[in-house]
């Protein structure tokens, strides 16, 4: 930005050139499928944090060291959730893709300008704008000086967040384009949604060393750290300490040029190879395949697997599952999701009653990957069609394959937690629910794969393990069948769990036993069931399953005038649909599940975070989360009756 | 021709595939118009039309990957919508721009397949290091399908085809993307494949194709089929591509565009 003016960088040409750009941005949010009710949301959300961050710049604190820290830490928040935005949405629509422009005859300087002024213009930054208010704000309270070192400070940290945001999204894009990228984009999206649901947990650790005060590391740490940076310089011009004062502006410049720099150079990396398309870099498929010379070998797999129809199917799941990135991250996923909300407090709040539930957690979480199979898959299904009477087969192969992976981890997991911790009282609790889930999953992931699939993107035809392409309603769709897998796959694990929990009260360790019995039987029942029926309907309706995997759930039109009418109503829908899940699950999960289990295991009642139960006096703890029990299950009964209502597609 | 009756049996003398009165409407745009086609068995049969003539529709509906609105198509006299089971049995299919189970490599899809389809060990490793061995896909053997190229999907969603000795292979453009190597070698397979009494159904757009290897043509424009016979009584003297052009009304626009001449 700060090179020479030649006349492609004039004033004029930039302005001309970013006007163009930021026109066509609008265009895009504006035409974005079910683009514009989501954007809402966020922005208000958005809009909601900044207010609170601008709020805190209000707090007056005795120790001057405090402030500082809370700054820095908030914006350290702001400079995450730019950094992490562009990672999370990843294909739900990325702006202006520079590598649209290659073709064009715009000196690539001027584009790059152009395109950095673009991503100045929004609603984005300008909440940004509102929440790094806070820094001025604070110093004014302090005098001139500070609140005259503050304005530059908060502008430059605005910078930083923008063209850092930028980077990540060309690094991305770079990354994505070639297979080993692609799967490195899948397990930072993997790290992110798990800090997502997870990482209240961190944020509590935290604060609570934040509260011992300052000369912490934690406070050393986000000192050191540059969005720390503005907040140190307007301290050290209160205490009139201008050198660290100048020094902290000056840096900000400097970084802010280091990653301009940085990003310039990935642009024109991006557009010397404009295609997008991911060169098909061979890589070795991991794992038995008979080697080289060894003519009519058969492939590891099936020799050790009975050569029949569902044995053939579990070699190709086996397979699937070794080497398809999405497969284990949502592995990963599961177990640090269970691990970030069960260990991490277990650890920090001394509640080791916690600890021998991560296995059954981490179950749950993998049972929310279970419910698409057959559109996870594609087109892949008609393979399966053209020959006769496999249905059956293919069903129970994926069944067994999904035991053989997720059962042994899961229950080694358990074991191992519970002798290590010593928790014995969590015997029959967990055998009784781990049984009951490892068999419903498969089961229900049968059935409700096969009864209500949601088609996808070939899967050679994506972008790393989390695209399912372009269409929000897709992955709306997919989030409210993930919710429903968990919610489906918890309420089966209850009845032997009550079982059990009778048998603990009336102190009958008979109860006990017959109640890990009943939790193998509704495991073990539902697999067989939702197997049966599930291949029962694929041999009925196996046709139908196909069109809509390879046409989408609409009726294709060819000509533009005579497009499907109801397509802006189902993307709303669905997007509704998804959104009251959403609500739903965050108030029977987080503000509703889990401060009943605090209650109950006695984790300390300091420990608040953002359970809103927890901030009601004692007694009526319960009765809050029972409260938001209730809501989040009638958001979700209303969300399925939207859907309900909706006409089948055809 | 004469009527057959639905069998479950497999009748030899029976066309190799018989669609009668196929009908395929998608909203308001009908892709297949009530299509009769005979393909005689032991024939070689092109199928050619323009883009958008409704062929990959029409071939998804005769092997059962596409359910009609109305209409039959037989195989060998089995109806595929009414004994799915019998009709699978005797056909291959190399369907256009389809998915496969993309995490296997080249042998393991074939092994799986194999199985799949109940033969055993040993048949299966023969066949798949044979169809490998023909279709020049050992070299890629440690790569899986999700990294083949547009060439090596064809060849490898051929050899599925292939496997288990079907009667008749209805084949969806399977030339396009392939080296002229491969295509030679692939042509001699489905030679030696008619040679021994079964048949073979291709659609394609490239007439010079169709004229080197078929001796039977149906042209199909708008779902309807236009022409059909022996080559040439299709081409009727001419070449493939002048019938083509004049049965599908075509015609060859110049007016416009004269700031290009510029």
């Amino acid at each position: 930005m700060a090179g020479v003016l030649t006349p492609e960088l004039s004033g004029a040409a930039v302005r001309d050139t970013a006007r163009a750009l930021i026109g066509m941005r609008r265009s895009l949010t504006r035409n974005a499928p079910g683009g514009s009710s989501t954007v809402q949301l966020f922005r208000t959300l958005g809009l909601g944090l900044a207010v609170g961050t601008l709020l805190c710049g209000l707090i007056r604190f005795e120790d001057p060291g405090r402030w500082v820290d809370l700054l820095a830490a908030l914006y350290l928040g702001w400079l995450l959730g730019w950094a992490m935005g562009p990672i999370a949405v990843r294909g739900a629509g990325q702006g202006l893709r520079p590598e649209w422009f290659a073709l064009l005859p715009i000196p690539p300087r001027r584009l790059a300008a152009g395109l950095l002024a673009a991503s100045f213009v929004g609603a984005a930054p300008a909440v940004t704008l509102v929440a790094f208010a806070a820094l001025p704000v604070a110093a004014a309270r302090l005098g001139v000086p500070p609140l005259l070192v503050a304005v530059p400070a908060a502008l430059l940290e605005l910078m930083l967040v923008v063209v850092l945001s930028r980077v990540v999204v060309a690094a991305l894009t770079a990354a994505l384009s070639s297979r080993r990228g692609q799967e490195l984009g899948g397990l930072l999206v993997a790290v992110v949604i798990a800090l997502a649901s997870g990482g209240w947990s961190l944020a509590i650790v935290m604060g609570q060393r934040l509260a011992a005060g300052p000369g912490t590391a934690l406070s050393t740490a986000l000192r050191v750290l540059p969005s720390g940076w503005g907040a140190v310089a307007v301290a050290a011009a209160d205490r009139s300490d201008w050198l660290l004062a100048a020094a902290a502006l000056v840096g900000l410049v400097l970084l802010c040029g280091l990653l301009l720099a940085v990003w310039a150079g990935l642009l024109a990396r991006t557009m010397r190879r404009p295609t997008g398309r991911a060169p098909r870099a061979r890589r070795v498929a991991r794992g038995g395949t008979a080697r080289r010379g060894t003519a009519a070998a058969t492939p590891t797999a099936w020799r050790l697997l009975p050569a029949s129809p569902t044995g053939a199917v579990v070699g190709r799941e086996l397979y699937a599952w070794r080497r398809d990135s999405a497969r284990t991250l949502l592995l990963l996923m599961a177990l640090l999701v269970s691990g970030l909300n069960l260990a991490v407090p277990a650890l920090a709040f001394s509640a080791p009653a916690l600890l021998p539930w991560v296995g059954l957690g981490a179950a749950l979480i993998v049972s929310t990957g279970a419910a698409n199979v057959y559109g996870e898959d594609g087109t892949a299904f008609w393979l399966t069609r053209m020959v006769p009477g496999v249905e059956r087969a293919d069903v129970r192969g994926r069944q067994v394959a999904w035991l053989l992976v997720v059962g042994p981890a899961m229950v080694v997991l358990t074991v191992a937690l519970i002798a290590v911790t010593g928790q014995g009282w969590a015997w029959p609790f967990v055998l009784a629910s781990l049984a009951a889930v490892l068999g419903a999953t498969p089961g229900l992931m049968a059935w409700v794969s096969v009864a209500r699939p949601v088609p996808e993107k070939d899967p050679h035809l994506r972008a790393g393990p989390f695209d399912t392409g372009d269409d929000p309603s897709t992955s709306g769709a997919l989030a409210a069948h993930g919710y429903l897998m968990l919610l489906l796959v918890a309420a089966c694990a209850v009845p032997g769990a009550l079982v059990v929990l009778l048998g603990a009260v009336r102190e009958r360790p008979a109860l006990q036993v017959a109640g890990v019995l009943v939790g193998v039987a509704t495991g073990g029942l539902l697999c067989w069931w939702g197997g049966r029926a599930a291949a029962r309907r694929l041999a009925d309706r196996g046709a139908e399953l196909m069109d809509l995997l390879r046409l989408g759930p609409e009726v294709p039109a060819v000509s533009e005038a005579t497009g499907p009418a109801g397509e802006p109503d189902r993307r709303r829908r669905d997007a509704a649909v998804g959104a009251l899940w959403t609500v739903g699950i965050i108030c029977v999960v987080p503000q509703g599940l889990v401060p009943v289990a605090f209650n109950l295991f006695g984790v300390d009642p300091q420990v608040r975070v953002w359970f809103a139960a927890r901030y009601a006096p004692q007694d009526l703890q319960l009765l809050v989360a029972g409260g938001f029990i209730v809501v989040g299950l009638l958001a979700i009964w209303w969300a399925e009756t939207i859907r309900r209502r909706a006409p089948e597609p055809s | 021709m004469e009527q057959h009756g639905t069998a479950t049996e497999p009748d030899s003398q029976a066309p190799a595939l018989r669609l009668t009165g196929l009908h395929k409407q998608f909203g308001d745009t009908t892709a297949v118009d009530h299509l009769d086609l005979t393909v005689p068995p032991g024939s070689f049969f092109g199928l050619v039309g323009p883009n958008g003539a409704g062929k990959t529709t029409a071939l998804s509906m005769a092997v059962g990957l596409l359910r009609p609105d109305a209409g039959s198509a037989r195989i060998l006299g089995v109806d595929v919508w009414a004994d799915p089971v019998a009709a699978k049995r005797l056909i291959g299919v190399l369907p256009d721009g389809m998915a496969l189970p993309e995490r296997l490599t080249g042998r393991e899809l074939l092994t799986y397949l194999g199985l799949l389809r109940g033969l055993d060990r040993a048949t299966v490793a023969a066949r798949a290091a044979e169809l490998l061995e023909v279709l020049e896909l050992t070299a890629a053997e440690r790569t899986m399908v999700t990294d083949y190229s547009a060439g090596m999907r064809k060849k490898i969603t051929l050899a599925t085809a292939l496997l288990h000795t079907p009667r008749l292979l209805v084949l969806d453009e399977p030339f396009e993307a392939i080296d002229p190597v491969s295509a030679a070698s692939i042509r001699v397979i489905l030679g030696r494949f008619v040679d021994a009494g079964g048949s073979v159904v291709l659609s394609s757009h490239v007439m010079a194709l169709v004229e080197q290897v078929c001796d039977h043509v149906g042209v199909i424009a708008s779902g309807r089929l236009v022409a059909a016979g022996t080559l040439d009584q299709v081409r009727d003297g001419g070449s493939l591509e002048n019938a083509f052009v004049r049965l599908v009304g075509g015609h060859i626009s110049v007016e416009g565009l004269s700031w290009l001449a510029s």
